[in-house]
């Protein structure tokens, strides 16, 4: 009887393993195929050798790795993360607020969660087109300010900081404030009433409650912003002028006209490399990967 | 059971898709009707009724794509020795020579393109395909212009080496083509465009990190930054599109350089491996034909490069400065082709002057 109850409950254990291999299979499949494979393609390719009119020669080198030494990509480097840093600044200090009132309005937060989606609906390619037009001498803000006798001249929006800063937030806010969001509404409230009850201020009770309870989603949101950021190029180029060189640019050129893959290659290898390290320092401060939603 | 069933359902549909995506085009009832030229241009330079009009006459239909990159249709085309899913390919002068050296390209019949002969003279032949065997002319040259607005630009510019003049700082926009920022830059300082000299191009990096300086956008669409007024001097290839605005005839003027200029001319292609030679040849024949002519030149302002379309071209057109630039800009103009010694040296100072 004994044998006969443990022959079943190995035959139930066999099947439910095979229903969960087959109910992984899907995303097992693509996430090997469509990013595993492709990463593993990326590294071999970094240590190959560059062959002539953008082809690649299959003999082994680390020439690649050596070239980066070179000070100019140093600097490209230095760069990318200073305006990845500065992006993802901007974007917590007005992240949060957002993020704190769409919380705060919970009738509403559903529709204002919607607008701040808004973004994705578009390719980023096209808002960010629009933003040219519309900060061009000749654009849109410019014209309606002069119609209505505000300003004489136009004033110059386009391919400056200020586009840059606009470009960045408007891209990149909803990634930020999404894991905040979730943080604060997660937030048991009553330590905010608790807080109030003791006699703490508004201020008080937002630095030594609200901030450290909501940390987490802080952290998400870094890691969120912070990462695209980084290679995001595309609102330097157009809304910037396209006079700062980042990695982003670097990686592109050698995959078209500089005709060097395997230093592409390995550029994106160090790159993924750097963000591969800041997820491990964010799990070691205490962050967890598996929520970065908060 | 019902899961199970699924996820091996969704597990077949995404192997299956990815599989899809696999191995090469299937062009087989292309090739049996030969209704289809499958075409790869650059954006904005041909207008849809163009190849509708064309499908109209022959029956051919043309399937467009187009051009983020030559240098990647290159290099695919290396990896596969000419075996292309397209028919026909725009290529910018720079790059015919490295096409042809790799034997890309098929010989050109021009038997099926009887309206090459209406072509000015001074057309044929490009630079690394001097008697047009691979490379069919698309019209006249164009020119890489130092284009200023006459009432904001501060200084008078006689040489390119002018750009760097702190008077213009934030007064220009310029194109981003590390062949023309190189090569304007090293004629300027008495080199060779094509020098392969690694001092040559330090020297000329060095002459770009003061330009630089004055530089307000690398934009594709210079002629936009100087009609809006964000710039007084453009570094650009769209001077044609600037002056199809009869108002600006009197407003924008070219530099007249101490050094000559770049001049690059279009060409078209057809990949050695095509499955549709014959309908590539009928498509270029028939944008040669005046119509067909007539319909890329009000697209896209162009030189006017035959006798039939400068007598029916519109005015503005026919009679644009941009198209009847005086001797003393063009003189000496260089078109050059583009090796792989070159390239490295240009990634590596571009790197240089664009990091500083």
């Amino acid at each position: 009887m004994k044998i006969i109850a443990n022959k079943e409950y190995l035959k139930i254990k066999r099947r439910s393993k095979l229903s969960e291999i087959f109910m992984c299979m899907p995303l097992s499949v693509w996430v090997v195929c469509l990013i595993l494979l492709p990463l593993c393609y990326l590294l071999f390719m970094s240590f190959m050798t560059k062959g002539p009119m953008g082809t690649i020669k299959y003999v082994f080198s680390v020439d690649s790795y050596v070239r980066m030494l070179e000070p100019e990509y140093f600097s490209v480097f230095k760069k990318s993360l200073y305006i990845a840093f500065i992006s993802t600044v901007v974007n917590i200090v007005l992240g949060y607020p957002m993020a704190y009132f769409i919380a705060s309005k919970v009738k509403m937060s559903s529709t204002l969660m919607l607008m701040l989606m808004l973004p994705f609906w578009t390719c980023a390619l096209v808002t960010i087109y629009s933003f040219v037009i519309m900060f061009s001498n000749a654009g849109l803000i410019n014209n309606f300010l002069m119609a209505l006798g505000i300003i004489d001249k136009p004033i110059d929006m386009l391919y400056n900081n200020f586009s840059v800063s606009v470009g960045m937030v408007y891209e990149l806010l909803p990634f930020a404030v999404m894991p905040m969001y979730s943080s604060i509404e997660k937030m048991d409230k009553n330590f905010i009433e608790a807080s109030k009850d003791l006699g703490a201020g508004p201020i008080k009770t937002f630095f030594k409650i609200t901030l450290p309870l909501t940390k987490p989603g802080i952290y998400a949101a870094i890691i969120l912003t912070f990462i695209p950021c980084i290679g995001y190029y595309m609102i330097t180029d157009m809304l910037g002028g396209g006079t700062t060189l980042l990695i982003g640019n670097v990686i592109y050129n050698q995959f078209t006209a500089a005709r060097d893959w395997p230093f592409g290659a390995a550029l994106s290898c160090i790159l993924s490399a750097a963000i591969i390290l800041m997820m491990f320092i964010y799990t070691k401060l205490g962050g967890d990967l598996d929520n970065l939603g908060a | 059971m019902r899961k199970k069933i699924l996820s091996l359902l969704l597990s077949g549909v995404l192997i299956a898709s990815m599989l899809s995506g696999c191995g090469s085009a299937d062009t087989s009832s292309a090739k049996e009707t030969g209704d289809t030229v499958n075409i790869i241009v650059w954006e904005g330079s041909y207008p849809d009724e163009l190849f509708e009009n064309f499908e109209k006459e022959t029956g051919i239909h043309v399937n467009c794509s187009y051009i983020t990159n030559t240098d990647e249709i290159l290099a695919k085309l290396i990896a596969t020795e000419g075996e292309s899913d397209y028919d026909f390919i725009d290529l910018e002068s720079a790059y015919v020579k490295p096409f042809v050296d790799n034997n890309l390209l098929a010989e050109i019949d021009y038997s099926n393109i009887p309206n090459v002969k209406k072509l000015d003279e001074k057309c044929m032949g490009v630079v690394g395909d001097d008697d047009n065997t691979y490379t069919c002319p698309s019209g006249g040259y164009y020119y890489t212009l130092v284009v200023y607005n006459k009432e904001t630009c501060p200084i008078e510019i006689k040489s390119f080496r002018d750009l760097a003049d702190p008077a213009l700082e934030g007064e220009i926009c310029s194109v981003s083509s590390t062949i023309t920022l190189f090569g304007m830059a090293l004629t300027a300082l008495g080199y060779q465009p094509d020098s392969t000299t690694e001092s040559d191009y330090e020297a000329a990096a060095d002459l770009w990190v003061e330009i630089k300086k004055n530089i307000k956008a690398f934009t594709p669409a210079t002629y936009q930054s100087l009609e809006n007024g964000e710039c007084s001097v453009a570094l650009c290839y769209d001077y044609g599109k600037l002056m199809s605005n009869l108002d600006n005839w009197d407003k924008y003027d070219v530099a007249t350089l101490d050094s000559p200029i770049e001049s690059y001319s279009s060409t078209w292609a057809i990949p050695s491996g095509a499955a549709h030679k014959k309908e590539a040849e009928m498509l270029m024949n028939y944008m040669l034909s005046d119509e067909g002519y007539l319909e890329r030149v009000n697209y896209y302002p162009q030189m006017l490069s035959t006798e039939g379309v400068r007598a029916i071209a519109p005015k503005e057109i026919a009679d644009s400065p941009a198209f009847n630039l005086r001797e003393d800009v063009t003189d000496g103009a260089w078109m050059v082709p583009v090796s792989d010694e070159q390239i490295e040296l240009m990634d590596k100072y571009l790197t240089k002057f664009m990091s500083n």
